[in-house]
């Protein structure tokens, strides 16, 4: 172990006594904040963009009508919108304060209207239109069927108040809203550059103008993206920093040798095998933070044994969880006892039953396999990524050993495994989900057999009702409880496999403050600040 | 200079080709690189039968132990046969031990522990070049690797050498029109986008057991480009030299000059190319396999353990020393005998 | 000499055609499509989108609508960076990969070329084995383990270089050396392979009996006829260097061309993915007519073919 240690303590020998200043010193005293973001966005248009990265940088250039909380992603906080109320959570309407684009134009209710008509239209083939489909005729308007946008719930009071009306009532809006997808754009600058609904008008490169904390300065592809305060954002004087960059960083081995050397603040992610050499070591730049995200394995359960639910049920309890949150991905991650994660407050569905050789190897007899005999031989898919082939191939040797059947493992590259789930060419295959905004909805209507992200080809018409008739209810307290039944359903029945819930690791620069954890990742930059 | 060559050989029974081992034999680098490479190549093809690891047996409680890490086993029952556990000594001190150091001790000393109805015991299982981050044996997947690494290596070189030795001399002895076309024809394939070719490769071999083949396929069909343009040029180059052109003159026939004068004096590049060429193929087909073309998991090559061990070089290096180290002695003892097999075969340096 | 250039340039638009004409129908017909989303999109936005960047106009048109776009040089929108074109992204990338590739250059020769150049002089002694075994690690660790270790080494250890980014001088250092040394350990064996050869042949010894030094022998004679495989490996290596290594470019976070071949087959950007293609096959035809210009000057009896 003494070895061990001396390597440890030689390669991870992390803090050399710079005689000089770091970048990250330097910044400080500039009030820059330097960030790890992943990789290069594919655009920085709040109706187009899909990625992570996009919306981390997206969310300090413009604001919507609600913000993202300090703290709690649970809660709203005003944003453009400085007072709302609603009826019967059906019809919200929004009071706005006086705010200016980077170009000097007011923000109206109007721009949110043109936002709103902009991610609908058709033929700028917005991949996040459907996050606006809650609204009123929302989801017509942008399959085509009418093309009177007035017709949509989404009217103009007057240049200060901006009025929802939704198909059905949802208490919880103020957290959809945060979405950037419900973000204005400023109309005179969109149309300067091109057709409103042209998915290749590059406003975003030309001339970028935002309402929110942050404007932005420079934009180098694969390089950097740097914003800097935004002296005519409305609340400008509690703006801490002075700018942010943001860098594509793609290797995390890197970003993490980059922070060692003092050239970051705050990483995007940590190399999975070091993070329990640093909660071995008590590193305090470690900082691991709850992620609304979950990774299972789909069951197609249109395919013979998987068709049987005592079959996935066997499956799901010969996985120790434990033992792979623990011993392979390393993270922190906990392991899943539901669909939905924790974290979204007044929800606590009933957790499944988790690791259980015994029971598992009994419900495997019962569906006639006794000892794994006469077990067809099937396929684990994933796409190609070290982590995903560590679970898979230990997964493999858990119901190899407990089971007594033998499955082969193969991995395909990205797209192609898009497309092999997606055709239904599969028997089990990885997934992952994130979650859209802080409700169980954005995790359980997924599995509805209305749904087009229903990868096992799932359908029980008791859950469906379930989870329509939770649309309707107009108590939260009650709505929760009817979401926590069909999630029983799920885990009775187990059309996909819950493993982990993901948690969202970086290092981060004691001197930075401000930054919480926060489960849906999505910060107000305006609320950090360097000690 | 043909008449010197028969002069010789008619002095000297033995045939070429005893010749060259004679004086391969003679080279004591080519020789100790020789032994080392079938001691190498034995290893790995032979250690299913005396190795007592499998490369794909998992304990995830034992994962990323350096080499001779002790192993202990957790019996929840002193009766049971097969331990319920089996753990590095530093979780065992974390979890279990009453006296940390000295409890250590004492079970490396082989005593039987019972602490609180569990029993820990000193497991037999010794892992000599520790384990891999699934805690399986590290050696012995070096060598199930190597296995699937030569084979490739070697066969995808030897495609790729027989296709552009081939290729190349008839482009550059040929000359004019056919070799310009060739040539351009070589220059289309360098263009090719790969990684497009490997996922049409991919679909097209949908679930056919023949991986493997496939990936010779795909590395044979990249890799000849280059040692067909370096075999053209010297080709070329030698076809205007006095000596090839003494030969045409006195009516020499076109394949004895291929065979004689030719041959020998490419086979150098030649050889040099292909020493460069086994190291890179074998480092190509991690990145295949991380496409989904060539191994699957659980297997490993030597490529994917160097790849992986490359991630994770930092926590644990001999993840990536061990494997690296075992690529890197084979490469040194084929590339020594490389060079003396070049030495040996070479005709001309046998005058001097 | 210019004869000849004007035929390989003019062979070059056949080639081209035929590139294009091949990896057309490649990236059609291979699985994925640059809107295959983890999220999947609704079938009337993949509609909107397949309308929009005309992949529903028969199979026919598309092909001459792309090949007519790259032959005007007027770039379709691409599918992952909306908003750019091909020509923007080529533009603006190939200038680094560009610097740094010609900086990996002068490395790998300045290295490369006098250490198997010197191993072969001295063939079989100290100054033979101890650089050869140093080229053969160099071969055997790829770029992969030696850049980490020396961003590892020179970034956080030592502190003198940036770890990654693309911003002062200082910055190409790493990168170069990276590329660099993986080129150098290619060049000394080819050099050294390509001497021992060339000290050899019948002209040398009619050098050396005419009774020129030693070093004139190794440096002139030699040399020429040595140099002949690095010089057919470099053309083709000299377009990868200039193109951009994606390894490279991910490590040290350099905003190269690289790394876009790669993005762009991973994301089935059809037209980045022709574009980029087209791009690196004219640099082939470019450094393979360089090189065998080259051969030529080194050997005058060759004759432009």
């Amino acid at each position: 172990m003494n070895i061990t240690k001396l390597v440890l303590s030689l390669s991870l020998f992390s803090f050399t006594p710079y005689l000089f200043a770091t970048p990250a010193d330097d910044a400080i005293k500039k009030g820059i904040l330097l960030l790890g973001n992943g990789s290069e966005p594919h655009s920085l248009d709040p109706h187009i963009n899909s990625s992570m990265n996009g919306h981390h940088v997206i969310m300090s250039l413009i604001e919507g009508l609600i913000a993202p909380h300090p703290t709690d992603d649970s809660l709203p906080h005003p944003g453009i919108a400085y007072k709302w109320e609603n009826e019967s959570n059906t019809v919200w309407t929004f009071h706005l304060r006086d705010a200016n684009w980077t170009n000097g134009d007011p923000v109206t209710a109007h721009d949110f209207i043109y936002g709103f008509k902009r991610i609908l239209s058709p033929r700028l083939g917005s991949q996040y239109a459907e996050m606006l489909f809650s609204m009123v005729n929302a989801k017509a308007f942008n399959e085509g069927e009418i093309t009177n946008f007035t017709k949509v719930g989404a009217k103009a009071l007057n240049d200060h108040t901006l009025q929802i009306t939704l198909k059905d009532p949802i208490p919880y809006f103020y957290n959809i809203i945060k979405h950037t997808s419900w973000f204005p754009v400023n109309q005179r600058t969109v149309e300067k550059h091109g057709e409103m609904d042209d998915p290749s008008n590059n406003w975003i490169r030309e001339e970028y103008v935002g309402n929110g904390p942050f404007k932005l300065k420079n934009w180098q592809m694969n390089q950097i993206i740097e914003v800097e305060k935004n002296p005519d954002y409305w609340d400008s004087d509690s703006i801490k920093l002075h700018g942010i960059k943001f860098f594509p960083i793609v290797s995390e081995n890197t970003e993490n040798q980059m922070f060692d050397a003092g050239a970051l603040h705050l990483t995007y992610q940590v190399p999975a095998d070091l993070v329990p050499v640093y909660l071995e070591r008590k590193e305090p730049t470690l900082r691991i933070d709850p992620y609304l995200g979950t990774y299972y394995y789909v069951l197609n359960v249109t395919v013979p044994p998987l068709d049987n639910p005592k079959v996935r049920k066997a499956l799901s309890l010969a996985i120790n969880r434990k033992s792979i949150v623990r011993r392979v991905t390393q993270r922190g991650e906990l392991p899943a006892t539901s669909f939905t994660p924790p974290g979204i407050s007044g929800y606590t569905p009933e957790p499944m039953e988790t690791f259980n050789p015994k029971r598992a190897r009994e419900l495997l007899a019962e569906a006639g396999y006794p000892g794994g005999e006469g077990f067809p031989k099937f396929t684990l898919l994933f796409n190609t990524l070290e982590r995903h082939k560590a679970i898979a191939e230990a997964i493999q040797q858990m119901w190899n050993q407990i089971l007594g059947i033998d499955i082969e493992i193969r991995n395909q590259e990205w797209k192609v495994f898009i497309d092999t789930v997606a055709a239904g060419d599969y028997q089990i295959a990885r997934k992952g989900w994130i979650g859209d905004y802080m409700y169980p909805d954005t995790f359980l209507r997924i599995l509805k057999s209305d749904s087009g992200q229903n990868d096992p080809n799932y359908s029980n018409p008791e859950y469906d009702s379930l989870v329509e008739s939770s649309y309707m209810e107009k108590d939260d307290r009650k709505r929760l409880d009817i979401l926590a039944k069909a999630e029983s359903i799920i885990l009775d029945e187990l059309p996909i496999i819950p493993i982990y819930y993901y948690v969202k690791d970086h290092r981060i620069d004691l001197r930075v403050k401000g930054w919480h954890p926060t489960p849906m990742d999505v910060r107000n930059y305006k609320n950090v600040y360097f000690e | 200079m043909s008449v010197q060559i028969e002069l010789e050989t008619e002095a000297q029974p033995r045939s070429p080709w005893k010749d060259a081992w004679f004086k391969l034999s003679e080279n004591r680098l080519a020789m100790i690189g020789l032994g080392v490479f079938l001691i190498m190549v034995s290893l790995c093809y032979a250690s299913p039968l005396f190795y007592p690891h499998s490369p794909t047996f998992q304990t995830l409680s034992f994962g990323a132990t350096p080499p001779l890490t002790m192993a202990i086993e957790v019996r929840y029952d002193a009766e049971a046969i097969e331990p319920d556990e089996t753990i590095t000594p530093k979780e065992f001190s974390d979890l279990y031990a009453e006296n940390p150091a000295s409890d250590v001790t004492r079970i490396r000393d082989g005593e039987i522990l019972d602490i609180n109805g569990i029993v820990f015991r000193k497991s037999p299982k010794i892992h000599l070049l520790g384990t891999d981050s699934h805690g399986r044996d590290l050696m012995a997947r070096i060598f199930q690797g190597g296995r699937i690494s030569l084979g490739v290596g070697f066969l995808a070189t030897f495609v790729s050498l027989l296709i552009g030795v081939l290729y190349g001399s008839i482009s550059g002895y040929v000359g004019g029109k056919t070799d310009a076309f060739m040539m351009r024809l070589v220059d289309i394939l360098y263009a090719l986008p790969f990684l497009i070719l490997v996922i049409l490769l991919m679909v097209v071999f949908e679930g056919s057991d023949h991986q493997l083949l496939l990936i010779f396929l795909a590395i044979g069909a990249v890799e000849w480009l280059t040692m067909a343009r370096i075999v053209r040029g010297q080709v070329v180059n030698l076809k205007n030299q006095e000596f090839i052109e003494a030969a045409k003159a006195t009516g020499v026939r076109t394949h004895v000059i291929i065979l004689r004068h030719l041959a020998p004096n490419i086979l150098g590049p030649v050889i040099v190319y292909a020493t460069l060429l086994i190291p890179a193929v074998m480092l190509l087909e991690s990145t295949l396999s991380f496409l989904g073309l060539g191994v699957q998991p659980p297997n490993a090559s030597w490529g994917t353990l160097i790849k992986e061990g490359a991630e994770k070089m930092m926590v644990f290096p001999w993840l990536l020393i061990v494997p690296a180290a075992f690529f890197s002695i084979t490469l040194f003892s084929m590339n020594f005998l490389g060079d003396g097999l070049r030495d040996a075969l070479d005709v001309k340096s046998s005058k001097d | 000499m210019l004869r000849f250039i004007l035929i390989r340039l003019g062979q070059a638009i056949p080639i081209l055609l035929a590139i294009y004409t091949i990896t057309f129908f490649m990236v059609r017909a291979a699985p994925g499509g640059p809107f295959s989303q983890e999220r999947k999109v609704a079938p009337h936005i993949l509609e909107q989108q397949m309308e929009y960047y005309g992949f529903n106009d028969p199979t026919y048109i598309q092909y001459f609508r792309t090949l007519w776009q790259h032959i005007s040089f007027d770039f379709p929108p691409l599918t992952s960076y909306p908003g750019l074109t091909s020509k923007d992204i080529i533009l603006d990338t190939f200038p680094v990969s560009l610097e740094l590739g010609i900086l990996a250059m002068f490395v790998a020769i300045a290295i490369g070329l006098p250490v198997g150049i010197l191993a072969a002089a001295k063939k079989n002694s100290l100054l033979d084995y101890a650089p050869m075994s140093f080229a053969m690690i160099g071969i055997c660790l790829p770029t992969f383990v030696i850049g980490p270790l020396l961003a590892l080494l020179l970034g956080v250890w030592l502190g003198w270089l940036n770890i990654s980014g693309w911003f002062s001088w200082s910055d190409r250092i790493l990168p170069a050396l990276t590329l660099g040394l993986f080129y150098a350990a290619y060049i000394a064996r080819l050099t050294r392979g390509g001497m021992l050869e060339a000290l050899n042949m019948d002209y040398i010894r009619s050098a050396r009996a005419k009774g020129a030094s030693e070093r004139a022998v190794v440096l002139v004679h030699a040399l020429r006829g040595g140099i002949m495989p690095v010089i057919s490996f470099f053309g083709p290596a000299l377009a990868g260097l200039i193109s951009g290594s994606f390894v490279v470019e991910t490590i040290f976070q350099v905003p190269g061309l690289g790394r876009h071949f790669i993005q762009a087959a991973l994301s089935r950007d059809h037209s980045l993915i022709l574009s980029t293609v087209l791009f690196y096959a004219a640099l082939i035809i470019i450094a393979n007519m360089v090189v065998d210009i080259a051969q030529v000057m080194l050997n005058p009896k060759l004759r432009y073919g």
